[in-house]
Parts: structure tokens; C-alpha cells; sequence
């Protein structure tokens, strides 16, 4: 199966593929915390994650074919 | 003159006289705004060693070219002066709308001077200028006494006050604006509130002259435009910094119980997400914003309506002083603004005084009650006699730094400031570069000029080297914002592009400036106000730029980093790399290479004359 | 197009009114926008907007006839226009904007630049979109 990874904000200067979309093949279904260690994302570098506009979090299991966005940590304030 | 509303107003308190000059040409390209002519103005004007509450004191309020303008989030202002709190550079930036306002009467800079013997606020409409009596507002709330002005002068009004903690004085007193922003920092409060000025009220009729109308307007909407697209919009405008303390908790960041910790156990019920459920009634912005960030509340079990907490003030009440209930900080950020104070001092004063007593350091006796962490009576108690400077208040309304001196014991150690400013909402134990930043902000231990934690996750945690040289590119990129008058916001939390300010403020100004050469501007406004602090204090340099002992002496208690430490020595290995990237001495001082480098050759004449050995 | 509101999604930041003037205007002046933000704080907390909905009621009391429709929309002509201010008195919406320099009041003429720029879609076009 495979997913669409992008990011967002201050995550685009350590993601693999910048503001581009990232296409990860998976074996199996896996966690967002999962393929983030796959593809090498330190998961403390993400502060939410939305698919299809909701908002979800590293334990989320994504179907094939879905596009997670990864939103950076916001500096606050 | 392009882009800008083209006046300087100075007014003289003591006398009533006041005056309206042009902003020179080149001035404006020189300095391009806000913070810039903040510095110079400064620099120019004020005598080393003044009273920061006397009459010598400037109150300086600046905003810059884009203000005003189509381009996103142009409603930034600054407001400056000699800092009360850590007698240096003081300056604090506020959203809202009174910058545009500014601009459409005409004015980039409005300067205070003298003081007046009785309290007044500041009418401006367009050119017509009063001092007008104040003393029906005097002792009112901060958000009151906006009302009040909003309902005498009428809705198109922008106006500013301080609130009693202002008045009498607390040196982290705050201005407030469109009923829940403020210039927190570094006490310019407390400045306006010495000269007796209790509120400034504007209202502008102008056009903002742009050198390229069409093509301001075009690239305008480009820009909202791509900011409107941004996927991490509709998260930011939902919960805007409320979004983030669950992430800081996990992560091992958030100030917990006077920074003992940086993990607060029940975290989870400050998540945006819940606040948002509890409490928001409407998404607040500011002049020209496409994401807005305030989350307008009302706080039903205390009957309250206020704007947040936003992140700072969720860390610094509700971490630093253990409230894990929203509701209440959501209260206690009510309390803070009515009484017109920063939230993130006065958390940071309040879990303070809060430890003394843990520690016995503070009595029973002394306080006039019984504190304890995370109890409501007692942050509403000292809250209120700080603002009324009452009792035990009024040391606390020393800030810290003072307050430890008083105290004795050991309570320097984790009195959490640098240079006499409190720390702001990250523990930065476990993040070096975030620690680095805040040991060398210009004003004190604050985020705005540069934030850092990330860096810190993504290239190692305990790494040092390479750290200077990103705090100091985030130094000069982040208070860039605070030049042209637009929020940084939208570039640091959504995503947008750098890019574009080049490009829009040749339209808008018709300067031609390089990205190079902002960051040039913003590099030399940072070497300025650093002089500037060297020219108030004879011994200044590395010793003002070490956080308290606390964050090198005892380890994070809880959570994910427990156990971490920086050493003293790793601090140094940290300044050492950073005054060597920024070609300064070793004792953290701008050297006459930079100075001159920079354009600052009056700098160094000035310094060499009041004694000062440049190296 | 067809002007809708949805109040309670404005987050005041007037961008609306920028625009309206750059376009009607040719000038930076949020004063001279023919769309009104009036906040409500610090109680009950939200913003309303005072915007022409295009019900001819001006033209009906205009002593001058200087405000005539075409295609659903109410123009004011500036050459007639006396400033008397009675279309501004008559307005239900209170939705007519007076600006110092300029002697006929300031009108909605639909021109849609707003509706583009309302990211939040308090203003909205019920032609082409539903309520949010
Ligand atoms: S992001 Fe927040 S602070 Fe910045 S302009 Fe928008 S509302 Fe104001
Ligand atoms: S552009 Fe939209 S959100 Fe902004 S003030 Fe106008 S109506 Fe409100
Ligand atoms: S439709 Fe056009 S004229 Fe009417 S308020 Fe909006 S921008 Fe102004």
C-alpha cells in the first residue's frame, strides 16, 4: 500500500521532501509515529496531524492511498 | 513618502508642547521602521543613566511601512523606551489595529517626553492633537477604561491604556489594546503610566500613498492569497497558540512549577481543542490578518470575557503555577489584563513567590496568606496586591530579579530571568539553542526575537555546535517583522513565504531592497541596541547574558528530559560560538570591526566618549 | 452577485474595507470602504458588519435623484449628488459611509473585491456559494 506524506511550516526545512509530497510504501498499516521512524522524521517535530481535514494524532493508522499532512509546532506566539 | 503615513509627533508632556515633523527619506530606508527607528530614536535621544520613570524617559511607539496596507497582517506596532525592568533597551510589539490607524493620520512615529502632573490621555485626530484630562479614567481596568474612550470618542477610535498596574507603577505592567492584545514586555506600561498618560486614543481620514498602487494590489492578494492556502490554516485559525501546549508537554518543554520541570502532569485538559469546546466565542484578529490567532473567550464559571490564553499565557499561569484547569487560567488571564499586566512576568513572579513559601524562603507573616501551587486564591491574591503594589505586592512588583535580592536564601538561583526580564513560555534545559536565544535576546529572556526549540529536536537536543549561527539567523529574521509592521506569524506558523517582503515593500515604498540587505538592517538595529545597553552599564557583557542558576545547576525534575542539565560550561561553549559569529568580542561586546561594518561609526564615538573600551 | 453575511465568522480584520477603497478609490483609506466593522467587546464578543443590500430605499428618498439602479445595483451619480445626507439618514442598514473628503456618501456598488478577500467568508456570495 502506499500513503502521500507533506508538511507544513517550519517541518518543511527537516522533511525529506521539503513542500513537496512524499509517496511512502508500506508493507503493512502503520501508525503515523510508525512511518515517520521509516522515513526518518523525528516525531517530536510534529505537533498535529490532519488527514482529510481532521484532526488526528501519531497513533492514526492511515488507509491506502491517504494523503497525511503533518503540521509543525508553532512557536507560540 | 510612500508607504509611510510620513510624520513623526512628538509631545511634551510637561509642557503641552507638541510638534509634527516630516519622517526624512532617509531615515525611513535606513531604518525601514517600528523597531528601527525605536533604536535610533533612542539612541539619539535619551541620556545614559536616566530614570527609565523619570521625565528623561521616551515613550516611543512605531510602526512601519506595511501597516496599513493590503499586505497580510500589517497591524503590528512597537512601543519603546529605556526598560524599567532591566534598565536597558525596552520595547514590546502588540497586534490589533491602532498601527493602521496610526498611518491613516498620518504618523509612523508618536513620541512621548516629560510627564505630566496629572493623569490624561492623548486624542489624535488626523492632525489635531489634545492632551485631554484622564482622571475619570484613572484606577480603571485596562479593558474598562477601552470601553469607556470606545463609547466617549466613537467605534472608529483606536485607542491603548494602561491599566492600575500601570499606574502604580509594577515594572511588567502592559499596554492594551482592541480588548485583549498587548505590548507586554519589558514594562512600557509602566513607562506610559509614569508619564501620566492613561490611554492614546486614534482615529485617522488619510490614504497611505504606495509607490506602485496596482501592483501593491495585485501582489496583495497573492499574498493573502497564499496564505488563505496553507493547509495548517484551518488548525492555526481554530485553536492558534492554544494548539500547542499539549505538543510543549510531551516534548518536555513546558515550564512546569517555576521551571522545576518542563512536563506538568494533566497537560491533556489545556489542549486547544478543549479550550475551544469550553470557551471560545469568536476568532479575533488583527488589522488585515488572514489567519486570525485571537481566540475571544468567555469564561463561564467566573463570568469573565477575555481574549486567550494564548500559549504564553497557558505556560506561564497554568504550567509555571500548576493550573491544569483552562477555565481558571482562562480567569486568571482576565484578572492579568484588566489590571494591565504581562501575563508571562507575572506568571513567572507568581510561581516564584510560590516556591519561596514551598521553600520557606517566603512566611506566612510576610505574605498574609498561605501559597501554594496551583491554588486560584492564591495567584488572585498576590495579583491583586501586585497591581495595587500592596504588602508583599510590592516587592513582587519589582519583578524577580528584585524580588530574590529581598528574599535571600538561595531564591536567586531560581529566580527564572536574564538581564532582570522573565523567561518566557519554553524550558529550554533540554534545547540549547532555544537557551541560547533567550540568554541573548536584547531585551531580557524573551521569544521574540528568536525561538529555537525545533532546531534543537531536529539536529540533536544535546548537540551545541552549529546552535549560534541559527539563533543568530532567526535573531535577524524574526524581529525583521517588527521593522515593516506586519505580524510574523503567518511566516512562523503557517508556513509563508520570506519571499515576498522584498518584492512588496518596493511596491509599497518603492525602496529596493535585497533580502540581504533587510537581514543587513535587522543585524545592525541588533548590534545597535546591544551598544545601547553597553552604554547604560559600564560592566555589561557575558555575565548579563547567563540564565539562572538553576538551569545549569539542577536537572529537569520530571517527565521526558529528567535528568538533563547544561553545564555552565556548555552555556559558554554556546556564548563563546555566538559572540564569535557575531563579531563581537569575548566578552559578548560589539567590537569597532562591527560596529563600523554595520554603518554604526556614531556608535562608537558615542560609546568612546562616555568612557566605554571598544576592542 | 448577491452580498450575504455571516457575522458570526468575521474576525474583524478589515481587509474587506482595504480592498473596497483600493478598488473604488484608488487609495489605501479603509475609511472611504462602503462596508462597515463594528465590534462588540468586550461583551458580547463578536463583530457585526454594515453592508448595502441593495434595497433602493436611498434612491426612493434622494431630494436630488443622484442614486439610480441598474442590474439590481444602487449607484450614487457624484456630479448630482448635493450631500444633503439623506439616503445616509434613510438607509435601514446604516450601511452609507461619510468620509470628510469626499461630498456624496460612500455606497456598496457590488463590485465583489471584498467577497474575494474574506477568507473567513462572513461576506459571501449567495449567488454562488452557501452559507459556510
Ligand atoms: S496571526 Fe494573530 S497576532 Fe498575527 S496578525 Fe493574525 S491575529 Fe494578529
Ligand atoms: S474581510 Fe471578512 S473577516 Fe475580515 S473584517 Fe471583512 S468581513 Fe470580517
Ligand atoms: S462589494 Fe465592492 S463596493 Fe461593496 S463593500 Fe465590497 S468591495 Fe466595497
Amino acid at each position: 500500500m502506499q500513503i502521500k506524506v507533506r508538511v507544513t511550516g517550519l517541518l518543511t526545512e527537516y522533511f525529506p521532501a521539503g513542500k513537496g509530497i512524499l509517496p511512502v510504501s508500506l508493507e503493512k498499516p502503520l501508525t503515523v509515529k510508525e512511518i515517520l521512524q521509516q522515513i526518518k522524521v523525528n516525531h517530536q517535530l510534529v505537533m498535529t496531524v490532519v488527514v482529510n481535514g481532521q484532526r488526528r494524532d501519531l497513533s492514526y493508522v492511515p488507509g491506502d492511498g491517504e494523503e497525511i499532512v503533518l503540521i509543525s509546532p508553532l512557536a507560540g506566539g | 513618502m510612500y508607504g509611510y503615513g510620513g510624520n513623526i509627533l512628538r509631545i511634551n508632556l510637561t509642557t503641552g508642547e507638541m510638534n509634527i515633523q516630516p519622517l526624512s527619506q532617509d531615515m525611513a530606508r535606513e531604518w525601514i521602521g517600528q523597531r528601527g527607528f525605536i533604536a535610533k530614536i533612542l539612541w539619539d535621544e535619551l541620556k545614559p543613566g536616566i530614570d527609565p520613570l523619570g521625565p528623561a524617559n521616551k515613550l516611543v511607539m512605531s510602526t512601519g511601512p506595511l501597516a496599513g496596507t493590503l499586505v497580510p497582517a500589517g497591524g503590528k506596532v512597537s512601543f519603546g523606551a529605556k526598560s524599567p525592568a532591566t534598565g536597558i533597551y525596552g520595547e514590546s510589539c502588540m497586534g490589533g489595529h491602532i498601527a493602521a490607524e496610526m498611518k491613516y493620520a498620518g504618523y509612523d512615529v508618536i513620541i512621548l517626553e516629560g510627564a505630566s502632573s496629572k493623569p490624561c490621555y492623548i486624542y489624535i485626530k488626523d492632525d489635531q492633537v489634545e492632551i485631554r484630562d484622564a482622571s475619570h479614567l484613572w484606577g480603571k481596568g485596562a479593558i474598562q477604561t477601552e470601553k469607556a474612550l470606545k463609547d466617549e470618542l466613537g467605534e472608529e477610535f483606536q485607542i491603548c491604556t494602561i491599566g492600575p498596574a500601570g499606574e502604580k507603577l509594577v515594572k511588567y505592567a502592559c499596554i492594551s489594546h482592541d480588548f485583549g492584545r498587548q505590548a507586554g514586555r519589558t514594562g512600557m506600561g509602566t513607562v506610559m503610566g509614569s508619564k501620566k498618560v492613561k490611554a492614546i486614543a486614534i482615529c485617522g481620514h488619510n490614504s497611505i500613498p504606495l509607490a506602485d498602487l496596482e501592483a501593491t494590489v495585485v501582489k496583495g492578494k497573492e499574498m493573502l492569497k497564499g496564505c488563505f492556502a496553507k493547509e495548517n490554516l484551518d488548525e492555526w485559525q481554530n485553536y492558534g497558540t492554544a494548539g500547542v501546549p499539549v505538543w510543549a508537554n510531551n516534548i518536555g518543554a513546558f515550564p512546569t512549577k517555576n521551571f522545576q520541570s518542563s512536563y506538568l502532569e494533566g497537560n491533556e485538559n489545556l489542549d486547544g481543542k478543549i479550550m475551544r469546546e469550553k470557551m471560545v466565542v469568536n476568532d479575533k484578529g488583527c488589522f488585515g490578518c488572514p489567519s486570525p490567532c485571537g481566540k475571544y473567550c468567555y469564561v463561564k464559571p467566573y463570568n469573565v470575557y477575555t481574549e486567550g490564553p494564548e500559549y504564553e499565557t497557558t505556560a506561564l499561569i497554568g504550567g509555571n503555577c500548576v493550573f491544569t484547569d483552562i477555565e481558571q487560567i482562562g480567569y486568571l488571564n482576565y484578572l492579568c489584563d484588566e489590571l494591565g499586566l504581562d501575563t508571562i512576568s507575572a506568571g513567572n513572579v507568581i510561581g516564584f513567590a510560590m516556591e519561596c513559601f514551598e521553600k520557606g524562603i517566603l512566611t506566612r507573616e510576610q505574605v498574609g496568606m498561605e501559597l501554594k501551587f496551583g491554588d486560584l486564591e492564591s495567584f488572585k491574591y498576590l495579583v491583586e496586591k501586585i497591581a495595587a503594589r500592596e504588602g508583599i505586592g510590592n516587592i513582587l512588583a519589582e519583578g524577580v530579579k528584585y524580588a530574590a535580592e529581598q528574599f535571600g536564601g538561595d531564591s536567586i538561583k531560581f529566580a527564572i530571568q536574564v538581564k532582570g526580564l522573565e523567561w518566557s513560555g519554553y524550558e529550554s534545559r533540554s534545547a540549547p539553542s532555544n537557551m541560547l536565544a533567550y540568554m541573548t535576546c536584547d531585551l531580557g529572556a524573551h521569544h521574540n526575537r528568536a525561538w529555537s526549540v525545533t532546531h534543537d529536536i531536529a539536529v540533536g537536543r544535546k548537540v551545541l555546535e552549529g546552535k549560534a549561527r541559527k539563533v543568530i539567523e532567526l535573531q535577524h529574521i524574526r524581529p525583521f517583522f517588527d521593522l515593516i509592521g506586519c505580524c510574523r506569524l503567518q511566516w512562523v506558523e503557517i508556513g509563508f513565504e520570506l519571499e515576498h517582503y522584498p518584492e512588496v515593500l518596493r511596491y509599497v515604498t518603492g525602496f529596493d531592497y535585497s533580502q540581504d540587505d533587510l537581514m543587513k538592517i535587522s543585524e545592525k538595529v541588533w548590534n545597535l541596541t546591544r551598544a545601547f545597553a553597553w552604554r547604560e552599564i559600564e560592566d555589561f557583557g557575558r555575565k548579563y547574558d547567563y540564565p539562572p542558576a538553576r538551569f545549569y545547576e539542577e536537572t529537569v525534575t520530571t517527565g521526558p528530559n529528567a535528568g538533563d542539565v547544561l553545564s555552565k560550561e556548555e552555556l559558554d561553549f554556546l556564548l563563546d560560538d555566538y559572540y564569535k559569529l557575531r563579531g563581537w568580542d569575548l566578552n559578548g561586546l560589539p567590537t569597532r570591526e562591527k560596529l563600523e561594518q554595520m554603518g554604526l561609526g556614531f556608535v562608537v564615538r558615542q560609546l568612546e566618549s562616555y568612557g566605554r573600551k571598544i576592542s | 452577485m448577491k452580498i450575504a453575511l455571516n457575522e458570526a465568522r468575521c474576525s474583524g480584520c478589515r481587509t474587506c474595507q482595504v480592498i473596497c477603497s483600493l478598488h473604488n478609490f484608488n487609495e489605501n483609506n479603509p475609511k472611504k470602504a462602503a462596508v462597515k466593522i463594528v465590534g462588540h467587546f468586550p461583551t458580547p464578543g463578536h463583530y457585526e458588519i454594515k453592508i448595502c443590500d441593495q434595497c433602493g430605499l436611498c434612491a426612493a428618498v434622494c431630494p436630488a435623484e443622484a442614486i439610480k439602479e441598474t442590474d439590481g445595483v444602487y449607484r450614487i451619480d457624484k456630479e448630482k449628488c448635493t450631500g444633503c445626507g439623506e439616503c445616509i439618514e434613510a438607509c435601514p442598514s446604516e450601511a452609507m459611509v461619510q468620509h470628510p473628503a469626499e461630498k456624496a456618501p460612500i455606497k456598496c456598488v457590488a463590485c465583489g473585491q471584498c467577497v474575494e478577500l474574506c477568507q473567513r467568508g462572513a461576506i459571501y456570495d449567495a449567488d454562488t456559494r452557501e452559507v459556510q
